[in-house]
């Protein structure tokens, strides 16, 4: 964390322990839209991870109205934790259920809940992809294609991928950086009114 | 943690791949919990995966049925009399090749390429997690406790295994079948903070039977240290 960011939480903290509701606002403005990705990471479930956003600030702000948090400037390490601490109790909340086939009262096992994305979701993805390939094939050569293929599919090392395909760190990089920036112009440009981000 | 060593190291990449060490993933985490930059950088990095994946996915599956078609494609540009040749020598050499047994598997293709895209790109509610405690008896002495039932539709599965005071910074973990054939494995596996290995796996990568999940402490130095064993039995 940067020297500025921790100032700033530090300043937030002692604000929040005088009882200056403003103060409050900010630091749920600041880190709400890191605080819902951060759960959807973990949790994968959109409303859970809602559900847990409020919670984790309703936590967090007890525990600093009371002066209990003792390092300010660790504020966002804080607010992780406690963001990780209650996924994880919900996820094992989740494994202590019963198995659905093993309780006969329910009436036997349930099917698994549909994958199929919603139709707007949908769209999305077929124009992402539609832009992969696009980018796919403006890459300049078969060599970054493969790049590609190795470490986002197969997801191997860097420095195993550099030494197969004879690239410096720096050509690796610039590889990446060229397809992604590419991506990012084609989403841009062919759907601007589609660039909301698709839930995972 | 700063945007030059996060560009760098693929920072955001590795972190949706799941590859950043603990330490890593707490520091950026608390990084990106208030740098909209980084968050653009990871949402961006997330559509890209998934996007490439699909297209690869695409790919396989048309490579899979173009190869079956192929063989009525060249027989097709053949002349009248090579082919009436080609064909009875086909079936004077084989039991009679059903084209329908061909079609069928197209669209058998096609259905299961639809679900496997759908699976891994979309939300997943209510995820199986299957919690694994350690072996008391040699694998396959007795019946697996752990069961979970899977059926034709792909979904993630998720195993946690909690290890008791882990000795290793790092574990391999391999995943072997009653046949004795690794179904998956994988290097530099790290308890979280709470001790555990979490490891996601797709449902279709799974056959019915009973498996076994082997870890080995990987130390600085030396060879792997084989450690506990975990069996469960996948039921289709």
């Amino acid at each position: 964390m940067t020297e500025a960011v921790e100032l700033n939480a530090a300043d937030l903290v002692r604000r929040i322990s005088d009882g200056d509701r403003k103060a409050e606002s900010r630091l749920v403005e600041l880190h709400s839209r890191g605080l819902s990705y951060l759960l959807l990471h973990l949790t994968g479930d959109r409303s859970l991870s809602d559900d847990l956003h409020q919670e984790t600030f309703r936590i967090v702000l007890e525990k600093i109205r009371r002066g209990e948090l003792r390092e300010p400037e660790k504020l966002a390490g804080f607010i992780r934790s406690t963001a990780r601490n209650l996924s994880i109790a919900e996820f094992r909340k989740a494994a202590r259920r019963p198995e659905l086939e093993d309780v006969s009262a329910i009436g036997g096992p349930a099917e698994p809940a549909d994958p199929a994305p919603n139709p707007l979701s949908r769209i999305l993805q077929e124009e992402d992809r539609r832009c992969v390939r696009q980018v796919l094939g403006e890459l300049p050569s078969e060599r970054d294609r493969e790049l590609l293929y190795r470490f986002h599919i197969a997801e191997e090392p860097k420095a195993e991928i550099c030494e197969a395909l004879d690239l410096s760190s720096r050509q690796f990089n610039l590889a990446l950086h060229r397809a992604r920036r590419r991506f990012k112009q084609l989403v841009e440009k062919s759907a601007p009114q589609l660039q909301a981000p698709a839930p995972p | 943690m700063d945007h030059h060593y996060i560009e760098d190291q693929q920072v955001a990449e590795r972190y949706l791949m799941g590859k950043l060490s603990a330490e890593e993933t707490a520091r950026f985490e608390e990084h990106y919990l208030t740098c909209q930059e980084c968050l653009d950088r990871l949402e961006l990095a997330e559509r890209f995966d998934r996007a490439l994946k699909g297209v690869a996915a695409e790919d396989a599956a048309r490579s899979a049925v173009t190869a079956r078609v192929g063989i009525l494609a060249a027989l097709a540009r053949l002349s009248r009399s090579r082919q009436v040749a080609v064909v009875l020598a086909a079936v004077l050499v084989l039991v009679i090749l059903p084209v329908g047994f061909l079609v069928r598997e197209i669209g058998r293709l096609d259905r299961e390429l639809d679900r496997t895209r759908a699976t891994l790109s979309a939300v997943q509610i209510n995820t199986r997690i299957l919690q694994l405690g350690p072996e008391r008896s040699a694998p396959g002495e007795r019946e697996p406790v752990h069961r979970i039932t899977l059926s034709s539709v792909p979904e993630w599965i998720v195993l946690e295994i909690e290890l008791d005071a882990p000795e290793y910074a790092t574990y391999q973990a391999l995943l072997v079948g009653q046949d004795g054939n690794v179904a998956w494995q994988r290097d530099g596996l790290e308890p979280n903070e709470l001790d555990a290995l979490v490891i996601s796996l797709l449902s279709t990568s799974l056959e019915a039977g009973d498996y076994c999940l082997r870890l080995a402490g990987i130390p600085p130095q030396g060879e792997a240290v084989l450690g506990a064993s975990f069996s469960f039995r996948v039921i289709r």
